[in-house]
């Protein structure tokens, strides 16, 4: 069992000169395919034999863009099935994707929410939206007709529950705006009422003018929590800055806890009724999700410049404020990188104990323990920002890792560990 | 670009949603409303609506229909997307364009891609990319491999080699071989060519062949070509020197260069080598000296008439103002017109110990070398002997005497009276000093002397007796003399249990100096100068109030504001509280006192309420002023403040000021504590609109039929002798006045007279350059004649300068006198000669804009030679720290008006 108050905290942080071997001397290169551009925000979703991915095409802002869309990849050969390409022409740009029912859902940067069916790759419904859906769409079933149904933020919009079968509109709420969409929420029902709720995050008006440190003291910003069954807020917590990482949810102890953070390093530790339990200011910069692993570690990712590190931690060589007293820092310093994609934890080393797995923008692959203890650091090309997908797909016992690249293409590496994973897919 | 059009979106999607909805029915796609078809389902495929339209599929072909089902944009697109921001991307034979609502092309679908940038698109054809002004729907072709654009003005990269350069969709300069840089906003570039630099202009060509390492420009006195005024002198580096050991790409490789003008025109065939810039300090007149520089290893000079001047002297060095030089063992000091004012055998600057430096914990002192103070030590020999002296750069003589160059000499420059005092403390020469504009220096058998506000302390060596000697005009009066006579910063007392000494007065943030006579009577000189006679048995601060200081007296108690020398008189026999009122610190006695209790100013005065309420009582004849006392609950109207002593008595629209007559009739100005602001010597006072903070209330004053100003706070402003006054322009709040006897003008400022009554009219301009200058010109018989005024808030102060010279035309700075066919043009500043010139056309220019003369008004144009404003003005300058607003005067009222929108504001709307 978790001893929440024991965590402790690692960092991914950069400024490590290791020489780096490439990833193929511990991993081999399966397949590669062609898939566009990906986001800190793209996820990877593997059903029935196939890897599912939304992509932003060759140009993010290219709006004639033959690579946008999402990929259906055949997991074993990398071959594409399909791809889900939308008919008209804009900026069709896709980042999240949900599977469910058989069906395919998922916004584009064109003011679109569409929703496909798996088998016939028939459009089946679509809604038409003010602004960009960014963030990974929430499958569950709101209007309790049994089915799922799909919850998803639009940028400078607000957060939207559509009715899965025929993509009418369950409900709304734009009491504030979903900043920039990027939240990938999280369902549990904490209202207990039977139907799924999503913590999210939002920006509003901010209640203060004041400069705190470097930054406005409020931008208006909040983590909040939505009742899937009308769409009202149920509660809402204020953070200093806006929010891109996703919350993670934690169950220990016969408590459910969420793990929120804001892009300007501010910890929020809530429980279900949204109760401030802890807070903690961690830098700033930060678009990974924070993750805690199974044996009490909290793990966050910073996506600083070097010059911004090397202040924070002259300044102070541990963190400004621990969670708790019993907390330790660990640091994993990469040099020269930025860290976006959210660390994932399994045992792809077959080792019998997990490791954390993670990505830079600049290409390295790293590995360590959960405790923070460096394992490895390894090149694979030009960097990442979405998290890295770990599973066994091909279902020969052994776990294969996926990396969304920079460069376009999605890799697929196999490893020789039959562990397990804790977190293996954003 | 997205954010700007989040509410037109919304509200484009708010109305399509209540409307058409599209829906598919038996494989085919139509709209319709509430359940309702509206258009027939008989597309492949529907969008929604998105600005009045919809995108529909017929087969393999889109197209657009409007809300009942016409086809408004014909089905020939292989793909296309809904509109947004009025425009939709469409692809024909796999060829991207950008559509308008009318179906026209924004861009012809003759690209593979076209991107959404700032100021327009990148077309790209495969590899090759162009571009799409929007502004002006001009397009650079898609043949290069990269393009650089700042909206205006782009570089575009043919290969690794050559650039070409646009103008919007105009091609430029084609083939450079690196790219082009820009110096600025003007059509003015640095272009390489075959590694070289030269500096390409859009009009002209080639103004500097590229064949120089480097280029940069050097700021220099403005001049003048054909009818552009520059600034600036190109520095062509030429010759490549590679030091191993200091490479610096920037700094160190090119060591040689040539000076040329705007022009290209070369200065001199001279290679020179470093480069001081003296402009920003010295190039507000003609100079001798712009620029320091090194030819075949001697100094020259570059004077603003462009001449390369070569100088004696081995070395070469500024301090201040000035400049010390060395030639054949001789060092000279020099002024900036390079005259010399005087030669020694060494000159050095003066080494200051710095305090602040230095580690008091450690052995070694440090000092630092005085570079900017108007003085320098000299040295000279004498016999066998090196002496040395204080030399004033200003003052241009010998400071102190001569001493010998061992004996430890320091010196001081401190003001008395306005003026530089000068004091020296040679360890065996004694202690003396010089005070400017003394013929001779004043060395003095002391101890030491200490400068406060006039006044001068000085202690002899042999006397326990200190002076306090007053500056009066050009003499010391004695004040005093007794043994105490101190600052009361220099005063510390020793606080046992502490580990720092702290001043007696440590808590009193105004200096001051006391003097204690032999009866231990205490006297104060106060910051303002004023001396308080020896009378006062204690002083002592007062926590929290550090401006004032309580005095005792045979047992009672007083208050000196050591500011302005005000005193509550030490009569009271109880202890008297400060406190803080709603704008001023203000004196009440306590309660506790026998007497009734009232309020006090800090000139001793009685009132009674914090916000009174007069009310003008008549008692025999008289009138008086009672108000209503706070202390008694502030009700009633009951105590008197100005016993009934005058003939007449109104109030001042203010409220606090009452305009009174005495017995004589003669009107004047009183406040509410009594004190007389106007002399009661005027027939009439008039209260004028004019107000401000600073003067009150304005009247108009008359004596007979002669008219003046006074100002409810200072008092006389203009005298009443004059047969007309009048304001000046519109802007009433400068207290600016026309002053008339006869049909002659005069103005007044409110600091003065700043035109004599001798002219037929009179107008101003603003300075182009420093904008706190103004110009008032006084024209008669056809000539003007210009003075120059200091603006503050308090309105226009005559400056120092003598009227000027007669001239035939004035514009912005310029004055001109015409000769022929040809101006003698002037600086209005000092009347300093400029040039002569054929024409009258006056620039000027900031960051921004630039202001321009024609046809007798003035205008602004941008750098491109657009009309930003027109040409109405009758005078115009820019604002100081507003590079984007011109203030100009049209019939003579003045207006801040921004040059990009043309709205203007009157100074009260601004």
């Amino acid at each position: 069992m978790v001893k929440i108050l024991n965590i402790a905290i690692v960092f991914f942080m950069i400024g490590n000169t290791f020489a780096q071997k490439k990833i193929t001397s511990f991993f081999k290169e399966n397949w590669k395919t062609q898939i566009g551009l990906t986001t800190y925000r793209t996820n990877m979703i593997f059903h029935e034999g196939l890897i599912y991915i939304g992509s932003n095409g060759s140009d993010r802002n290219g709006r004639m863009d033959d690579q946008d869309g999402v990929f259906a990849i055949d997991a074993k050969s990398g071959k594409i099935v399909h791809q889900y390409v939308l008919p008209f022409g804009g900026d069709n740009d896709v980042t999240g994707i949900a599977i469910g029912d058989g069906k395919l859902f998922f916004g584009t940067d064109n003011y679109y929410f569409f929703c496909f069916d798996l088998k016939t790759h028939e459009e089946l419904w679509k809604y038409n939206l003010p602004f960009d859906v960014e963030s990974k769409p929430v499958l569950s079933d709101f209007n309790g007709d049994k089915k799922l149904d799909v919850f998803f933020s639009v940028q400078m919009s607000g957060f939207y529950a559509l009715d899965g079968t025929n993509g009418t509109l369950i409900w709304k709420n734009d009491e504030i705006t979903s900043h920039e969409g990027n939240v990938a929420a999280l369902a549990e029902d904490i209202n207990q009422d039977g139907v799924k709720d999503l913590i999210t995050a939002g920006r509003g008006e901010a209640n203060s003018s004041e400069i705190e440190g470097f930054k406005m003291k409020h931008y208006g910003d909040y983590h909040l929590a939505i009742d899937g069954k009308s769409g009202k807020t149920l509660w809402a917590v204020e953070t200093g800055g806006g929010v891109h990482s996703s919350p993670f949810m934690l169950k220990a102890e016969g408590k459910t806890l969420f793990y929120l953070m804001d892009s300007y390093g501010q910890l929020s530790i809530v429980d279900s009724q949204g109760k401030l339990l802890k807070q903690a200011d961690f830098g700033f910069d930060y678009f990974m999700s924070p993750i805690v692993s199974k044996d009490g570690f909290l793990i966050l990712g910073s996506e600083s410049t070097p010059i911004w590190n090397a202040l924070w931690i002259s300044e102070n060589d541990t963190l400004p404020q621990y969670l708790s007293e019993k907390a330790k820092t660990k640091k994993v310093e990469i040099y020269g990188a930025r860290i976006s994609a959210t660390t994932m934890i399994a045992d792809v080393l077959g080792k019998g104990f997990p490791q954390l797995v993670g990505v830079t923008e600049m290409g390295d692959l790293f590995l360590a323990k959960t405790d923070g203890t460096e394992i490895q650091q390894m090149k694979f090309n030009v960097g990442a920002e979405a998290s890295v997908f770990i599973k066994d797909i091909d279902q020969d016992g052994k776990l294969e890792i996926l990396i969304a690249s920079l460069d376009g293409f999605l890799y697929c590496f196999k490893t020789n560990s039959s562990g397990k994973v804790e977190v293996g897919s954003f | 670009m997205k954010s700007i059009f989040v509410l037109f979106l919304f509200i484009a999607f708010g109305l399509q949603a209540q409307k058409l909805i599209p829906v598919k029915k038996g494989g085919k796609f139509g709209f319709e409303k509430e359940g309702v078809e509206i258009i027939p389902c008989k597309y492949n495929y529907a969008c929604h609506f998105s600005e009045e339209l919809a995108l529909v599929r017929i087969n393999d072909k889109w197209g657009y229909i409007d809300s009942i089902g016409n086809v408004q944009i014909p089905f020939k697109f292989q793909k296309a997307e809904p509109f947004l921001n009025g425009r939709a991307y469409v692809k024909e034979n796999n060829m991207v364009g950008i559509i308008l609502h009318d179906g026209t092309y924004l861009i012809e679908p003759e690209y593979t891609e076209v991107k959404d940038l700032d100021n327009g698109f990148e077309l790209r054809n495969g590899e090759k990319i162009g571009f799409y002004f929007s502004e002006n729907n001009e397009t650079i072709p898609p043949k290069y491999i990269d393009i650089y654009t700042d909206g205006y003005y782009s570089n575009c990269q043919v290969n690794d080699k050559n650039w070409d350069l646009y103008y919007r969709g105009k091609l430029l300069i084609d083939s450079m071989q690196a790219k082009i840089q820009f110096f600025g906003s003007e059509n003015c570039f640095k272009v390489f060519k075959n590694e070289k630099v030269g500096v390409y202009d859009l009009d002209q060509g080639w103004v500097v062949e590229p064949k120089y390492g480097r280029i940069e420009r050097q700021k220099f006195a403005d001049y003048k070509i054909k009818s552009n005024v520059f600034d600036f002198l190109y520095v062509l580096y030429t010759i490549e020197e590679y030091d191993s050991e200091f490479m610096n790409e920037f700094e160190d490789y090119y060591t040689y260069f040539q000076l040329a003008k705007a022009d290209g025109t070369l200065i001199s065939d001279a290679q020179m080598n470093g480069l001081n810039s003296y402009v920003a300090e010295f190039a507000d007149v003609k100079c001798e000296l712009c620029l320091q520089t090194i030819i075949d290893s001697q100094i020259a000079v570059v004077n603003s008439n462009f001449e390369v001047k070569r100088l004696s002297f081995s070395t070469f060095k500024k301090h201040g103002q000035w400049f010390i030089a060395e030639k054949e063992y001789k060092t000279y000091i020099l002024d900036r017109f390079l005259q010399t004012l005087d030669s020694f055998s060494k000159v050095e600057s003066y080494f200051e110990f710095d305090y602040e430096n230095t580690a008091w914990e450690e052995s070694d002192f440090v000092y630092k070398e005085i570079v900017d103070e108007p003085f320098l030590l000299v040295f000279n020999v004498k016999g066998d002997k090196t002496i040395k002296a204080v030399y004033s750069l200003e003052e241009k003589k010998l400071i102190s005497p001569w001493m010998d160059q061992t004996e430890n000499l320091q010196i001081s420059r401190e003001f008395l009276g306005g003026k530089a005092f000068y004091k020296y403390h040679g360890s065996n020469s004694g202690i003396g000093y010089y005070l400017q504009g003394m013929s001779e220096l004043v060395p003095l058998d002391l101890e030491n002397c200490d400068v406060f506000s006039d006044f001068l302390i000085t202690k002899k060596f042999d006397s326990d007796q200190k002076q306090l000697l007053h500056l009066d005009g050009p003499d010391f009066v004695k004040i005093c003399s007794e043994t105490e006579i101190k600052l009361s910063q220099s005063i510390f007392k020793y606080f046992e249990g502490e580990e720092s000494e702290r001043s007696v007065f440590g808590g009193i943030s105004v200096e001051f100096i006391y003097t204690l006579n032999k009866e231990n009577k205490y006297g104060i000189v106060t910051l303002n100068g004023k001396f308080i006679n020896e009378s006062f048995d204690s002083i002592n601060p007062i926590l929290n109030f550090s401006q004032y200081i309580r005095l005792y007296k045979n047992g009672k108690q007083g208050i000196l504001n050591l500011i302005n020398g005000n005193m509550i008189e030490p009569v009271f026999d109880y202890s008297l509280t400060l406190q803080y009122a709603s704008d001023q610190i203000e004196v009440y006695t306590t309660v506790d006192g026998n007497d009734f209790p009232f309020y006090l100013t800090d000139k001793g005065q009685k009132y009674f309420s914090q916000e009174p309420r007069f009310h003008i009582f008549k008692e025999k004849g008289l009138y008086g002023l009672k108000t209503n006392n706070d202390f008694d609950g502030g009700e009633n109207i009951t105590s008197v403040v100005i016993p009934a002593l005058y003939k007449s008595m109104v109030q001042d629209i203010t409220g606090k000021c009452f305009v009174v007559s005495g017995s004589d009739k003669k009107a004047g100005l009183i406040n509410q504590y009594g004190d007389t602001l106007v002399d009661l010597k005027y027939d009439k006072l008039e209260p004028s609109l004019i107000s401000n903070y600073i003067d009150g209330t304005l009247y108009y004053s008359k004596i007979g039929k002669k008219k003046g100003v006074v100002s409810q706070f200072q008092g006389e402003l203009i005298p009443a002798k004059y047969d007309m006054i009048e304001p000046f322009g519109n802007d009433q709040l400068q207290n600016t006045f026309i002053v008339s006897i006869g049909k002659k003008k005069g103005l007044y400022g409110s600091k003065g007279l700043i035109l004599p009554v001798d002219f037929e009219t009179i107008s101003k301009q603003t300075d182009f350059e420093v904008t706190s200058i103004t110009y008032f010109i006084g024209e008669k018989t056809g000539k003007k004649y210009v003075k120059e005024a200091y603006y503050s808030d308090d309105g226009y102060a005559p400056s120092d300068t003598i009227l000027s010279q007669p001239y035939d035309v004035v514009l912005g700075s310029y004055g001109f006198v015409k000769t022929g066919n040809l101006y003698h043009k002037y600086y209005l500043r000092n009347n300093e000669f400029v040039e002569e010139t054929g024409d009258l056309d006056v620039q000027f220019s900031n960051e921004v804009f630039t202001i321009v003369y024609k046809n007798g008004k003035y205008g602004a144009i941008n750098f491109f030679g657009d009309e930003l404003l027109p040409f109405i003005y009758e005078s115009a300058s820019f604002m100081e720290g507003r590079p984007e607003v011109m203030i100009g005067v049209e019939n003579g009222q003045t207006y801040y008006i921004y040059v990009e929108t043309n709205e203007r504001f009157t100074p009260e709307q601004w």
